[in-house]
């Protein structure tokens, strides 16, 4: 059971928040690998303070206002660098929990998720841009505060295309299914970029620009002068993305503990059984796709609004994986695992994969040698920095062959109950 | 005579050309105890499974109280209050015993989506009922010491008996059991008995049984059906079809047949 | 464009279409054999196909090139060495991926998660050694003697290529017929493929003919590499993704599972595709131009998986319950 705010385990997690928190103050300098570490570290306290089976809510409200309200803010406003981080991984935390959702918990392996990100994506950009005056006519482009509608508009439109996608192929078998949805997420992402005729509604491969930006009116009240260079927009983001991150896991919180969670591991553990137990197949596949695929859409115009760009290369193939690789990694099925998983891969991708790309860009222009070889012969195509899919490929085999449930894997146990009074039989009574 | 709780009639299935169940015709009466018997391939569970709406007949019709049931989706089935277990035990091996017995009860809700997301009052009111009603269930059959434990780790007696409860948490008027005594010790036979008895006299919900158990079918059942090669060649009390030349035949062969019905005579 | 214009336009079509099926058969082949004897989808066929592409060319490039062998010799010897490595890849994929899965308790999805991680895998592998020696884009070096015309129509004609592919193809799937239909291993891949217990129970290595089965399929996509190199003029290490795909959808619609329904499916999707290719642009006056020629083939796929689940030529497969 959970430990008391003066056990020895909660003092000892948030003393280690404390310090990490004091270390990300003084520490972060620029972007280097230290403090990646630094960063990771502090993100580690989330990590330990969200253990609901060893530490008391007490202890979590503490450390996580601590580090997600009052430090990374601070830290960001020192070098928005990492608050941009913090925001990338939350968006794609909460694609990985959505996902979580239809592969996880009901056990189909959808690979055409991104299809619905786009969708909130483009969503968004046709709304309220100047390309999207031109097809849509007056009244548009909406008001950039007119975002927040929009988050609730995509989280029916991308539910009704999960529906739509679903009801075909939901019948179909694992294998199949993966297939299927794979090919889905191609047409997304060919029909993004051919259907600049003959009306244009994506502009095609060159994507959409100036979309709006929402709360853009409280950045600049906020903004201060005596914190020059700093995007008040990006701690806007911050706030708006976690406060997301919370509805998600609330979601996936209550569902999990529900009649709909239940079927869901049910159909996932044994359709027949399921069935049986009265159970509708195809309706409960429907409700898990709808949902994941909402969750997605309504990042995708998030996503949209923060880049203030979209283009069809966004949304392939490679994203859809991405996403597996984060729930793979951290857990099939578990709602902290998915936001490990998340923060995991965004911060290899963006960080890691990146520094060791500059690392060798380094080594190669000042011509360092070993055993006699220059690394300025390193052939310029060598860019680590683009070898995700080796990442992702790497990760699902290992976790895979070797850890299988994930690096934080689900307690699949919801309900609990006190069986102390209760005496062994060995039959009826 | 009352009217019979389940009527099935010339219920026909064949697989490719292999005719499965042949124009068979069953009944089973309200809070009674009926086998179902055979040798192996007679087509037993293909019949539970016509029923049950997992195969689609052929032809015939399925009367669950009066309801025509015939060709319903097998959710649709246990929707209509008929429930089953399998002959291979078909528990979901990773949740624990509590949550099987609970999921088996999630059909009779009515709060759902978003009651659940809102945390409604009749959420709330529903879950505790359903939770405590399962662990009822549990403390009928025996397990309720082990409710917190993964199901996949109960030994094998024990599986069966979890089976048992999470198809009576869907509260059904009928209970279909596959097998239910198959690889138990006689001990572990008496109490299954036990608990079929009591599944009867203290719920009021009629079983049927397929079984090779042939103590425990003769002790247990009003009325015995024999099925072989598809077809019901036998139907009555256990002392009838214990003596039927033609049931004798399907088991044992012709020969024997002829030497036993000299015996009984 | 008249009708008769869109007449001359067919045999030329029917032509490529024919060849394309054939390529798309043989790689076919590959899934359905899996399929059929593990019931798993090789998602890393695709990448297997694409290896025995890269393998060719680069053996036609630098070991070959200026040899003076007759260019017949050389693709040969490529399509050898193409079919060697491919062959060799999938049975290492399969000891080092899929076996150790069929062993242990894993969950249900992870084949086919391991499957598409050593698809992932392989594409940045090769692009990582191929960028170690320079460009990863690798084209096939030019070979005047298949770019010869043949006259196939009064009016037409097909390049020599087309020839070879046909005559390659053809020989793969007669020579895999035989083997399936007229030898003992054939028959034990039948029989495994049919029931693994009963297949083991009477003797059978089930072991040892996956294996095999994998370094069949393995070999024929390293051919189907060399070919696709052939005809395309180019590989990198993406290329295999969607020829895999649309391999896969061929399989699906002949029947995944059986070997003529991969057959059969093959050549159907690729008359297909290129007659669909051809004629629609033609027909919507290029609204509908040939950027959607790809999604063409995943369209079929969901056709055919709604409403013919069995594909052509399959038997449908009951679960025992």
């Amino acid at each position: 059971m959970a430990a008391g705010l003066l056990s020895p385990r909660s003092l000892g997690v948030v003393a280690y928040a404390i310090v990490t928190t004091a270390m990300a103050l003084f520490v972060f300098t620029g972007s280097g690998l230290v403090d990646t570490a630094a960063f990771v570290a502090l993100l580690v306290s989330v990590h330990l303070a969200t253990d609901a089976a060893r530490i008391d809510g007490a202890t979590r409200f503490v450390v996580l206002t601590l580090v997600l309200v009052v430090a990374l803010p601070l830290v960001g406003v020192r070098n928005t660098f990492y608050l941009d981080v913090a925001t990338q991984v939350g968006i794609y935390a909460v694609l990985a929990l959505g996902l979580n959702i239809v592969v996880g918990f009901a056990g189909l392996l959808d690979l055409g998720f991104i299809a619905f990100f786009a969708v909130g994506a483009y969503l968004w950009a046709i709304l309220s841009s100047a390309h999207g005056a031109g097809l849509l006519g007056p009244g548009f482009p909406l008001p950039p505060d007119a975002f927040f509608v929009a988050i609730l508009v995509a989280v029916g439109i991308a539910a009704g295309f999960g529906i739509l996608l679903g009801l075909p192929v939901l019948r179909l078998k694992g294998d199949y299914l993966a297939i299927v949805t794979l090919g889905f997420g191609e047409v997304i992402r060919v029909l993004a970029n051919n259907l600049d005729k003959p009306v244009n509604i994506t502009n095609g491969p060159q994507g959409i620009t100036g979309i709006a930006q929402p709360l853009s009116g409280v950045a600049a009240t906020l903004a201060s002068p005596a914190v020059p260079g700093f995007k008040w927009q990006a701690l806007v983001y911050y706030a708006l993305v976690l406060a997301l991150v919370g509805i998600a896991v609330t979601v996936n919180r209550r569902l999990d503990g529900s009649k709909i969670g239940r079927a869901w591991i049910a159909i996932r553990e044994d359709e027949i059984a399921a069935q049986a137990m009265g159970i509708p197949l195809v309706r409960t596949k429907l409700v898990a796709f709808a949902t994941g695929a909402a969750f997605a859409g309504t990042m995708g115009v998030v996503f949209a609004a923060k880049q203030t760009f979209v283009s069809p290369e966004s949304f392939d193939f490679n994203q859809s994986i991405g996403v597996l690789a984060m729930i793979v990694f951290g857990g099939l099925g578990s709602i902290r695992g998915a936001m490990v998983g998340a923060a995991m891969v965004t911060i290899l991708n963006l960080q890691i994969l990146k520094a060791l790309s500059a690392g060798l860009n380094h080594l190669r222009s000042t011509g360092f040698e070993v055993f006699g070889w220059s690394f300025a012969n390193l052939p310029t195509q060598f860019e680590p920095s683009k070898y995700e899919r080796l990442v992702f490929g790497v990760i699902l085999i290992a976790m895979m062959l070797h850890r299988p449930r994930g690096l934080v894997p689900a307690d699949r146990r919801t309900i609990r109950v006190d069986t102390s009074n209760e005496t062994e039989r060995e039959g009826a009574r | 005579m009352s009217e019979a709780l389940l009527e099935v009639t010339d219920l026909d299935k064949s697989f490719g050309g292999l005719k499965a169940v042949d124009a068979v015709s069953f009944a089973v009466p309200e809070k009674a105890i009926v086998s179902v018997i055979g040798p192996n391939g007679a087509g037993k569970t293909t019949f539970f499974n016509l029923v049950t709406g997992i195969y689609l007949p052929d032809g015939g019709r399925v009367r669950l109280a009066g309801r025509d049931i015939t060709g319903l989706r097998a959710d649709r089935v246990a929707d209509a209050g008929l429930a089953r277990t399998f002959q291979n035990i078909r528990l979901f091996a990773g949740m624990t015993v509590l949550e099987n017995v609970v999921v088996g009860h999630s059909l009779r809700l009515t709060s759902g989506y978003f009651g659940a997301l809102f945390r409604t009052a009749r959420f709330r009111a529903e879950n505790a009922a359903s939770i405590a009603r399962a662990l009822d269930l549990l403390r009928f059959v025996g397990l309720a010491a082990k409710a917190n434990e993964l199901a996949g780790n109960l030994p094998y007696g024990e599986q069966r008996r979890l089976e048992v409860a999470r198809a009576l948490a869907t509260e059904p008027r009928l209970l279909l059991l596959d097998e239910p005594a198959a690889g138990m010790n006689p001990q572990e036979t008496e109490g299954a008995k036990a608990l079929i008895l009591a599944i009867r006299a203290q719920l009021g919900i009629s079983v049927v049984l397929i079984e090779h158990d042939m103590r425990l079918v003769m002790s247990l059942s009003d009325r015995i059906t024999v099925l072989d090669y598809g077809r019901k060649i036998a139907e009555g009390s256990a002392h009838e079809v214990r003596t039927h030349p033609q049931v004798i035949e399907a088991y044992l062969g012709r020969g024997v047949a002829a030497g036993t019905a000299g015996d009984a005579a | 464009m008249t009708f008769t214009d869109m007449l001359q336009l067919l045999p030329p079509t029917l032509a490529d279409g024919l060849v394309l099926g054939l390529l798309y058969a043989v790689i076919a082949l590959g899934y359905t054999m899996v399929y059929g004897v593990l019931g798993l989808i090789n998602f890393a066929h695709s990448e297997i196909f694409m290896v025995g592409a890269i393998v060719a060319v680069e053996v036609l490039t630098h070991l070959l090139a200026g040899t003076g062998l007759h260019p017949i010799v050389q693709i040969v010897v490529a399509m050898i060495v193409a079919a060697a490595v491919s062959g060799g890849l999938a049975v290492a994929a399969e000891r080092v991926a899929y076996r150790p899965l069929r062993l242990s308790n894993a969950p249900k999805l992870a084949p086919l998660i391991t499957a598409i991680g050593l698809s992932l895998f392989l594409q940045d592998a090769v692009r990582f050694i191929e960028s170690l020696f320079g460009q990863f884009i690798r084209p096939f070096p030019s070979m005047p003697f298949f770019d010869r015309q043949i006259p196939l129509t009064p009016t037409d004609t097909v390049p020599l290529k087309s020839l070879v592919i046909l005559i390659v193809a053809g020989a793969m799937l007669g020579g895999l017929v035989h083997v399936v239909h007229h030898t003992r291993l054939g028959k034990a891949i039948r029989a495994v493929a049919t029931d693994r217990k009963a297949a083991s129970l009477m003797g059978v290595d089930v072991d040892r003919i996956v294996m095999l089965t994998f370094l069949i399929g393995g070999a024929l996509a390293g051919v189907a590499g060399t070919l696709y190199a052939l005809e395309f003029g180019r590989v990198d290490p993406f290329s295999g993704f969607v020829p895999g795909l649309k391999a896969f959808t061929a399989a699906v619609l002949g029947g995944i599972g059986s070997i003529p329904g991969a057959m059969v499916g093959g050549i159907v999707l690729g008359i297909l595709e290129v007659m669909i290719g051809t004629f629609v642009p033609i027909l919507t006056d290029n609204m509908i131009g040939t950027e959607y020629k790809d999604i063409f083939a995943f369209a079929i796929l969901i056709l055919i998986l709604v409403f013919m689940p069995t594909g052509l030529l399959g038997r449908p497969a009951t679960e025992k319950v």
